[in-house]
């Protein structure tokens, strides 16, 4: 069967992984090869490896994980030879004070378990867990060895603050979380016209971007939380419609003794946006049409808000928002062959027509795909992502002449090229491009580099292989460089453009 | 044929044979990873945190070219891609990462791995500990200044 150029949202990424014979047992393969290993000396301080044992091959007889992903440095001066270390049981209690003065007991509250959710993560890396204490305040996670862990405790309520710290987590560890009453955040929400609004839901987030829990104002417009004392940032949601705008109020210093801080909407008056979505074969059904606030009229703090709405059958679309300047984005549903539309800088001050929108066809571009030579490269897979809109996916797989021919939207695209197998010389790449006529002629693969070791783990005594692990390079951006998966002796082998292209 | 076997049956001396066309059978992709897949069995599987990948491994006795399509419950995904490990056949794969998120409890995942002709689906329900977290920042909705 011939291979098949498609549009799909996967494609099989045909990269550098050199079959189990290729590999010598000294780590050392460029030989076999002949490509280069990266050079020890350079500067590889940036990249780093995630793992990823698959979960069906590591568990125990009750579904339990025996390995979990881990993230590692890059290390060219030995043989990146990577154990995943046994999963450790973090467990512990969560208690609270809440601040009670209506009850009887002692001032200013009583010390009670807290029903919280728990998570666990490294600010570099894979390594985290989630879970959430039982109603006795008690919790216990399976979490990958390390240092160096933020551990945020969120209560289920807001009368108890939100709890964030780092630990270290080498070994199984019981880690009692008594979390102190902490300061008040209190104030009011006020409507543009200085009243109360009532129900409003209202928190504060913590400094590291963990969103403490939500409270509501009561009919006064009066809302109060508990936090440690610190940064934080004060948000109110408005009501439960989805319409009212995220306002919200950042760097609020809060000391021992609290802080209060009043957040005012601007106008809510909603007004009608409205329009018509066609193809050149007719009214668009089941398209999204989504409104980004590129500012709100009357705000006197940052708000922002996104509506979306979907197109009916005969393609119109019909929603509310409050007066400001908004994004429109029309985004054809995931298999419809329709390029997105977009339009900026829209002005909502009453009621808005949008008119009739016209979503082109994909083109159908012919991409050459060439070594640094310039010589074509067979099996190549591109694959083509909307940059932004609704990030659709698109793949092509290029012909013995080294042709990929591929429908696309006509739209900025991020395009990964990924080299077919027999080509360990070639590096996974990301370029730049646009859709339809824009769309360049040839796509150039960078020389690569072989990055190669062996992921394994701990059997009792023995040391085993971990076999078919994902394995990616990340680099300092955060930018995938390359992926491989482990064979059966735990080895991979992956090929990264070095050095890196310029951003 | 009927009327071959009717021959002879008649025990005729000689009865004319003509050989059946030859049709290819495709093979379906037979899946390596997950490895407890079992045909139209939903897998329960539970989510990892801070991100997580399922992992489509497969190969194809006829060394078809397979596409994976992913179904998700979530537009916060990506699909991304893996090598092909070398053989005969050859081991193609792909994976879909989804970041944690509480609202994913009990949803599902599936992917169609198609071989040009049939397709094998794996299927996946996801099952989260702490549905009622929420830990996330607020940094996704884009502000915008007054």
């Amino acid at each position: 069967m011939k291979r098949l150029s498609a549009l799909i949202a996967s494609l099989s990424l045909a990269a550098a992984c050199m079959p189990d014979s290729n590999l010598a047992a000294d780590g050392d393969r460029s030989d076999e090869t002949g490509v280069d290993a990266l050079d020890p000396s350079a500067d590889v301080s940036e990249l780093r490896i995630d793992v990823y044992p698959a979960p069906d091959l590591y568990a125990d007889a009750e579904g339990a994980p025996t390995l979990l992903p881990q993230t590692f440095d890059v290390d060219l001066a030995g043989e990146n030879r990577f154990e995943l270390l046994a999963p450790v049981l973090l467990q512990g209690l969560v208690s609270g004070t809440a601040i009670s003065p209506w009850l009887s007991a002692d001032l200013p509250g009583s010390t009670e378990p807290i029903a919280a959710a728990i998570q666990l993560a490294q600010a570099r890396g894979v390594q985290g867990a989630a879970t959430s204490t039982d109603a006795e305040g008690r919790f216990g996670v399976l979490v990958a060895p390390g240092r160096g862990y933020q551990l945020a405790v969120v209560p289920d309520r807001a009368d108890v603050p939100l709890w964030v710290d780092t630990v270290d987590v080498m070994s199984d560890t019981t880690l009692p979380v008594a979390i102190p009453g902490g300061s008040a955040l209190w104030g009011r929400v006020l409507t543009a016209e200085g009243g109360p609004f009532a129900e409003a839901a209202v928190r504060a987030v913590h400094a590291s971007g963990v969103a403490g829990p939500w409270t509501r104002t009561d009919a006064d417009g009066n809302y109060v939380l508990r936090v440690a004392p610190g940064l934080w940032t004060l948000q109110s949601q408005g009501r439960q419609n989805g319409r009212d705008p995220l306002v919200s109020i950042g760097e609020i210093e809060v000391d021992t003794v609290g802080a209060q801080v009043d957040l005012r909407y601007g106008p809510l008056a909603a007004h009608g946006v409205g329009g018509t979505v066609t193809s050149p074969s007719g009214p668009v059904v089941g398209a999204t049409v989504r409104l980004t606030a590129q500012s709100l009229d009357g705000y006197e703090h940052p708000a922002a808000l996104t509506v979306e709405v979907s197109t009916n059958a005969p393609g119109n679309f019909d929603t509310r928002v409050p007066a400001g300047t908004y994004a429109v984005e029309v985004l054809p549903a995931r298999g419809v062959a329709l390029s997105p539309r977009a339009l900026t800088g829209v002005r909502v001050t009453s009621d808005t027509d949008l008119g009739t929108m016209l979503l082109s066809r994909f083109s159908r571009a012919q991409v050459a795909v060439v070594d640094p030579a310039g010589v074509p490269v067979a099996g190549a897979s591109v694959q083509a992502i909307e940059a932004g809109h609704g990030r659709r996916s698109f793949t092509a797989v290029s012909d013995d002449l080294g042709l990929a021919e591929i429908d696309l939207p006509d739209v900025p695209l991020e395009i990964a090229l990924i080299p077919p197998s027999n080509r360990p010389d070639l590096a996974l790449s990301w370029q730049s491009a646009t859709g339809g006529e824009a769309m360049p002629a040839q796509l150039v693969f960078p020389e690569g580099q072989q990055l190669t070791g062996r992921i394994e783990h701990r059997e009792g005594a023995r040391v085993r292989g971990v076999q078919a692990a994902v394995v990616e390079i990340i680099d300092l951006h955060g930018v995938l460089r390359g992926v491989a998966v482990t064979n059966a002796d735990g080895d991979f082998n992956a090929t990264i453009a070095w050095p890196p292209p310029a951003r | 044929m009927v009327w071959h076997t009717a021959c002879m049956l008649s025990m005729s001396s000689a009865c004319l044979y003509l050989e059946p066309a030859w049709r290819d059978v495709n093979l379906r992709p037979e899946i390596l990873n997950p490895a407890d897949f079992v045909p139209g069995r939903t897998i329960e599987r539970k989510l990892r945190s801070p991100v997580d990948n399922f992992l489509v491994r497969a190969f194809d006795e006829d060394d078809d070219e397979l596409l994976f399509l992913w179904e998700d419950p979530s537009s916060a995904y990506e699909v991304l891609d893996l090598p092909d490990q070398p053989g005969t056949p050859r081991i193609q794969a792909s994976q879909l990462r989804l970041a944690w998120d509480a609202s994913l409890d009990g949803e599902v995942v599936s992917c169609q791995v198609f071989d040009g002709e049939d397709t094998v689906t794996v299927r996946w329900r996801i099952v989260l500990d702490g549905v009622d977290a929420d830990f996330d920042s607020g940094a996704d909705a884009r502000e915008v200044e007054p």
